[in-house]
């Protein structure tokens, strides 16, 4: 038996692991596994459909080559993002515009925080299959979720959990999860091994984009 | 209340302001390789999970206290401490990390000694039969776990089927060492009886 788990939701490549056991569903929800990968089904209504028609395919591409071209100029300061005063929602109708222009300012932060490399995952994986620059932002956001809830405490404190019950043969709990760096690889890493230890900042930065994108949800 | 443009940006300039404040993992490790760890720490701990859960097996970790998992793949290692899962009237099974296995194109060409890198693939998460060490054969994996931490390409579908073919062949349904998960039989042989 071969698995592969990706963590992009609700593709047909993704491998389900199973249904949560009864256990697990009274158990506080990880929230990765919410509405994310780890080979979790999306809920049908977690695709966010644009309220005012749509907008083309291209467009939207157009849009998002555009916030690409914008995102490799030097240098990435959002100052001159924020000339823009209007109020989301005016006459009734989101601005797919200013959507737009969200994108490309998290893009270019996400890129100054030195991760490039996400930036340019969360395009390929999350941004094809879009169909307004809103759900763009939207899938962006939930990738960045997703990742920075990787380095905080409640995905490692979650794995912890489900080896409760495990037992050493001492008879003791397990203790932890690192990564032991192996020798051939020591003088690229510098370190022995590493800690999976978590940081409570990305549980916080978490749960202010999960806030975030609730608010953008409720535009329009 | 609507949301102002301005406030978007502030708030996301607030949330990158926890990221950056963020403690980094030291060294040279990138986030994304720890993030990656990290996916294969929730993978390895789900399956034991189901393991134990749905499955009734009973899980040790046995040769320490500690969970290791393996900056790089290699054979199985029996100086790291690993799960051995029991059940009665079932053979015990032990759960590898980063392990890589002798490929079936090994085993078909009658070569001897270690298998070279042509004729090695390696596996996130195994399962294989208790007491196997080194190169684990493609006859001693029971389950076997790839994890990507990232969106799914095309390319992993390729790799996936390369690697399932140096794993079994296809064939009718075979039943396998678990009762209903993840699966209670596999169109694959071998398989492990």
């Amino acid at each position: 038996m071969f698995y592969v788990l990706s963590r992009v939701p609700g593709r047909s490549h993704a491998v389900d692991l199973g249904r949560p056991t009864s256990q697990e569903t009274r158990s506080p929800a990880p929230e990765l596994g919410h509405e994310t990968g780890f080979g979790l089904a999306r809920p049908r209504s977690w695709r966010t459909r644009v309220g005012r028609g749509g907008m083309t395919q291209r467009l939207v591409e157009r849009q998002l080559a555009a916030g690409a071209a914008a995102a490799d100029d030097e240098p990435h300061c959002l100052c001159d993002l924020r000339c823009t005063e209007l109020e989301w929602g005016q006459d009734g109708a989101v601005n797919e515009d200013e959507y737009a222009t969200l994108l490309r300012a998290i893009r270019q932060r996400t890129r100054q925080s030195g991760r490039s490399d996400l930036d340019g995952l969360l395009l390929e994986s999350r941004l094809l299959d879009v169909d307004s620059a809103k759900e763009a932002v939207i899938q962006y956001l939930y990738g960045l979720r997703d990742d920075m809830a990787l380095g905080g405490e409640t995905v490692t404190r979650e794995s912890m959990r489900r080896l409760r019950r495990v037992q050493t043969e001492s008879g003791g709990p397990v203790e932890g999860i690192v990564v032991a760096i192996e020798e051939q690889d020591r003088a690229a890493y510098g370190v022995d091994e590493v800690d999976l230890v978590g940081s409570p900042q990305l549980d916080q930065a978490v749960r202010e984009i999960d806030a975030l994108i609730e608010q953008l949800r409720d535009e329009g | 209340m609507s949301l102002t443009l301005d406030e978007a940006i502030a708030k996301v300039n607030e949330i990158f302001a926890k990221y950056d404040s963020a403690p980094s993992t030291g060294g040279l490790v990138g986030e994304e390789w720890k993030a990656g760890k990290v996916y294969e720490a929730w993978v390895l701990t789900l399956l034991l999970d189901r393991l134990e859960q749905v499955e009734g097996f009973d899980v040790k970790l046995v040769g320490g206290t500690m969970v290791y998992l393996k900056s790089s793949p290699g054979p199985i290692n029996p100086k790291y401490p690993h799960f051995r899962l029991t059940r009665a009237g079932s053979p015990p099974y032990d759960v590898w990390t980063d392990v890589e296995f002798a490929t079936m194109s090994y085993h078909i060409s009658g070569s001897s000694g270690l298998p070279g890198q042509a004729h090695r693939h390696e596996l996130d998460v195994l399962v294989v039969k208790g007491g196997v060490a080194g190169y684990p054969g493609h006859t001693d994996i029971v389950l076997g776990v790839e994890c990507k931490n990232t969106g799914f390409k095309k390319g992993m579908a390729r790799a996936a089927l390369g690697v399932r073919r140096e794993l079994s062949l296809l064939r009718p349904g075979k039943p396998t060492p678990f009762i209903s998960w993840p699966r209670s039989s596999v169109p694959a042989d071998p398989r492990l009886s």
